[in-house]
């Protein structure tokens, strides 16, 4: 019975789980559940909902786990399918949030192909409420207007700032090339310093 | 208000991504995982079997099909309808001698079917006709037919008249002109 394996390559235990070792495949979810779980709640953003994202993903790839070839590593396939899986549950939650919030399209700073995102929404219409429940600590101040950023913005900005990820994983992930993933985070952080710049912060660089 | 929006940003990140999965994550993965293992060996095990299944439901079926095209025809009383649909009554239906008879007719030729129809008719069953009190048929004599004769078609010779002789075309000659002034 195999259980934790930290010597044991994610090829031979991906080996050994294609042959049937379901805890082989066990010890694969032990390593990778947290790089799966943030994936997850970047993309959905509620801990609930990334935890069963997550789950699904783990199970997912289970059961296509004889497709894998090794072509790519397999953290890189497993977040592919992760990432995948969050995205078809924030399309869900943002359907089920569509029918509840009457939908208020335009506003500053928004991207000609980006589509209206209600979660973004629920969260920018509480955001007076909010401040006045929050510290003034800055990172507090942050985090509202870090989930208002457009989607595309919002995930190459969280997934590369949760540390968890290199730019070649998360370009693979987001399906797009690595200099695109870069400009998503810059211009992600310029957007967000131009928001505290208006809310009276300066900054000190 | 002053601060470094860099490392601002970047602690905002990691405070919203700072949750961690909760810790049954691959228990249940693993549960799931051993139970789709199970479904899916249980699965190849029907698969396996499957084929063999299948052979044995189609061997009964062919032999359930054989019996019943090897059982013998069970003999129906024909109904024939005069006029009004009056069924007749089943003693004076053809006995099952005459049935095979006039079947076996019905796939020949048509002298053969007639010689096989009159065969057939004489063997009614006595004994079925006398149970219905009508008296039985007497054996027909077998119809003789006079041998065709071989007449010739061929026409007889024809007689062509000979032709009017035509009577000489006789044209006057043509008035000369008068002369004009």
């Amino acid at each position: 019975m195999a259980t934790e394996a930290p010597n044991v390559d994610d090829q031979a235990l991906v080996r050994r789980a294609q042959a049937g070792d379901v805890e082989a495949f066990g010890a694969l979810v032990e390593r990778h559940r947290r790089a799966v779980f943030r994936a997850a709640l970047a993309a959905v953003r509620s801990p609930t909902e990334a935890d069963e994202v997550a789950q699904d993903a783990f199970i997912t790839a289970f059961q296509k786990l004889d497709g894998f070839r090794g072509d790519a590593a397999f953290k890189t396939w497993l977040l592919a399918i992760a990432w995948r899986k969050a995205i078809d549950r924030r399309k869900s939650m943002t359907r089920w949030v569509q029918r509840l919030v009457t939908p208020a399209r335009g506003g500053e700073g928004r991207y000609d192909n980006e589509e209206w995102d209600p979660m973004e929404r629920l969260s920018a219409g509480d955001r007076t409420h909010e401040d006045e429940l929050m510290t003034s600590d800055l990172r507090a101040r942050l985090k509202p207007l870090i989930a208002a950023l457009p989607k595309k913005l919002r995930d190459a900005l969280l997934l590369a700032g949760s540390g968890d990820y290199s730019y070649d994983e998360i370009s693979q992930m987001l399906g797009i090339p690595v200099g695109t993933l870069k400009w998503r985070v810059s211009e992600a952080r310029r957007v967000l310093k131009t928001k505290m710049a208006a809310m009276g912060y300066t900054d000190v660089r | 208000m002053s601060a470094d929006f860099d490392e601002a940003i970047d602690g905002a990140v990691r405070e919203m991504l700072d949750v961690e999965p909760r810790a049954d994550l691959r228990d249940r993965v693993v549960a799931s995982a051993s139970r789709r293992n199970h479904r899916v060996s249980v699965a190849s095990a029907f698969g396996r079997n499957r084929v063999l299944v299948c052979a044995a439901a189609a061997a009964i079926l062919l032999a359930v099909f054989v019996a019943r095209r090897s059982e013998p025809v069970a003999p129906q009383a024909p109904v024939v309808a005069h006029g009004d649909d009056v069924r007749l009554p089943s003693a004076i239906a053809p006995s099952p001698a005459i049935e095979v008879s006039m079947r076996a007719a019905r796939n020949t030729s048509a002298p053969a079917r007639a010689r096989a129809t009159v065969a057939a008719a004489s063997l009614a069953d006595n004994s079925d006709v006398a149970l219905a009190g009508i008296e039985p048929l007497k054996r027909i004599a077998p119809i003789a037919i006079a041998p065709i004769t071989q007449d010739s078609i061929a026409p007889a010779g024809l007689a062509m008249s000979p032709l009017n002789p035509i009577s000489e075309v006789q044209i006057a000659p043509l008035t000369p002109p008068d002369r004009r002034n």
